[in-house]
């Protein structure tokens, strides 16, 4: 019982940093239909911001709790900077042209990788964090990381934060519009580029927090940390459905807990399974669980 | 061709537009004076709708100018253009189907504008007051054309151009549309595409022809009413009566 409880949380935890990723993604095809390679960088950076931050207040090997939540809020910022330059800088002039948006997203993604490995070298990181953090909490007999709780509470949070973002303000309207029709939002007298850079500069904000809560999850980070996340957090959204946040959610608990039951049962099937649901979904479903008819 | 001595809310000069390869628009010019409801005519695919998508920017055009009130917005995006108070129908309607009546219209009113625009819409169609929680894609087609049309009359706007609003739509919702349009006439200027010729009459105080993207005709509707030798060079059988 004690397996199934921790396996249960830890596949969450997972599910909820897929979720982080796959959350700004889906929103950014939602509303630009650019489908954003780039945006595992965006969550490699947030982790070795994060890594930085804390390296600079309490040493490479330990982590203050103010160090860490001040590393939470730096890659936050460092997600949504680095993802408004990219749309400003290098996306903008390219809307009317989507093949170059992959291959431009793709390079970006890959220079951004790259640059992570020349300025922190190639080689695997420790994580450092608060011991509390590190430490385990018993649940039902198991003794579950308490980074788990941190990171699920920290996905429900954003969940509720997008949702009322979405259904709540005149920009979360914007981009429910935007998303069936751009042409006739800018007719409305509205600049559509302003809120595509809010949208971005979002999702860049949410790849940059999955990152940081990414290398405490995993305890280490590598330049490669971001592009092997950003495959299932792919799989996410298009079984939740393309531009449906709640969908991404959805999808990450399945994601999540398929991939940790998986692999602990079988040490092969993790991937397996996901990429077999995947399959089912685009068989069964191919606009995803909750996704629209494009 | 042009009426003299006239001042424009909007002129157009020797427009020329291209949709792709195609030159579709190879020299419009008309005028639209203010406080008054100019018809655009022509066959279909004469250049009606791209000559009102190149007013609001959204097929830019590739030659001559747009002045509105007097400034040039040839080469002006389309949210800055509808910004100087300019309200867009489209010919499909697109409305936000995902969206409610309500959402639908607060999404069009610019941030700062009095509830006088909202009060309006809501006299003019009392059925969106009612269906504020429903959501568009599941309104008829009439319904869904009070909604577009609302959706630019929330904002005080001083030219409202409207592409076929009786597209599509059963006789009953056309007389509808057409009082609810007669209604706000003289208190705002409207260009207005309109296959149905008695729609155009009805509403109508000037009318401009277009045939093959050039500008043949500009004059009063009564005239174009009158003049069955005009209608058949110019119109053909795709007006109705």
């Amino acid at each position: 019982m004690s397996t199934i409880i921790l396996l249960t949380l830890t596949g969450l935890a997972l599910a909820a940093m897929y979720f982080l990723l796959a959350a700004g993604l889906s929103l950014i095809f939602g509303l630009m239909d650019v489908l954003n390679f780039a945006h595992g960088a965006f969550f490699t950076w947030g982790a070795y911001a994060a890594w930085w931050t804390i390296a600079q207040i309490s040493g490479e090997f330990r982590a203050s709790t103010p160090a860490f939540l001040l590393a939470l809020v730096v890659a936050t910022i460092v997600g949504a900077v680095l993802a408004a330059a990219v749309e400003v800088g290098l996306l903008r002039p390219l809307y009317q042209r989507p093949i170059y948006q992959v291959l431009i997203t793709l390079g970006i993604g890959l220079a951004l990788s790259q640059l992570t490995a020349v300025i922190w070298r190639p080689d695997a990181r420790t994580f450092p964090q608060p011991r509390w953090l590190a430490d385990t909490s018993t649940v039902l007999g198991a003794r579950v990381p308490n980074n788990r709780f941190l990171l699920i509470l920290a996905a429900l949070a954003v969940l509720a934060g997008m949702l009322l973002f979405l259904r709540k303000t005149r920009y979360g309207l914007i981009v429910r519009a935007g998303a069936e029709n751009r042409e006739m939002v800018q007719a409305l007298g509205i600049d559509v580029d302003r809120a595509f850079t809010l949208v971005f500069a979002l999702g860049g904000a949410l790849a940059g927090l999955g990152g940081a809560f990414g290398a405490a999850y995993f305890g280490s980070i590598d330049p490669q940390f971001g592009s092997v996340n950003l495959i299932f957090a792919f799989i996410v959204v298009v079984i939740g459905g393309l531009g449906s946040v709640t969908g991404s959610a959805l999808a990450a608990v399945v994601i999540g807990l398929a991939q940790q039951f998986g692999n602990y049962y079988t040490t092969w099937a993790g991937d397996f399974v996901v990429v077999l649901l995947l399959a089912v979904v685009l068989l069964v479903r191919p606009n995803g669980l909750l996704g629209r008819l494009r | 061709m042009r009426q003299s001595g006239a001042e424009s809310l909007l002129r157009l000069t020797d427009l020329h537009t291209f949709i792709g390869e195609s030159h579709i628009l190879q020299g419009v010019s008309l005028d639209v004076a203010p406080g008054r409801v100019t018809v655009l005519l022509g066959r279909n695919g004469a250049g009606k709708t791209t000559t009102l998508r190149s007013v609001l920017g959204l097929t830019p055009a590739a030659g001559g100018t747009i002045t509105f009130d007097g400034g040039d917005i040839t080469r002006e995006r389309p949210h800055r253009i509808v910004r100087r108070g300019v309200g867009y129908v489209p010919e499909d309607r697109d409305v936000f189907g995902g969206l409610t009546v309500d959402e639908n219209l607060r999404l069009a009113q610019r941030p700062g504008t009095t509830a006088d625009g909202m009060a309006l819409v809501h006299r003019l169609f009392p059925d969106l007051e009612r269906r504020a929680g429903q959501r568009a894609g599941s309104l008829s087609g009439g319904q869904q054309q009070m909604v577009a049309i609302a959706r630019a009359l929330v904002n005080p706007n001083r030219l409202l151009v409207i592409d076929e609003p009786s597209k599509g739509l059963a006789p009953v919702v056309v007389s509808q549309v057409t009082e609810a349009l007669a209604a706000i006439k003289g208190t705002t200027t409207i260009l207005l595409v309109e296959q149905n010729l008695a729609m155009a009459q009805a509403l109508g105080d000037d009318a401009v022809i277009i045939d093959n993207g050039r500008t043949v005709y500009t004059g009063p509707m009564a005239d174009v009413t009158a003049d069955e030798q005009l209608q058949a060079r110019y119109l053909g059988a795709g007006h109705s009566g």
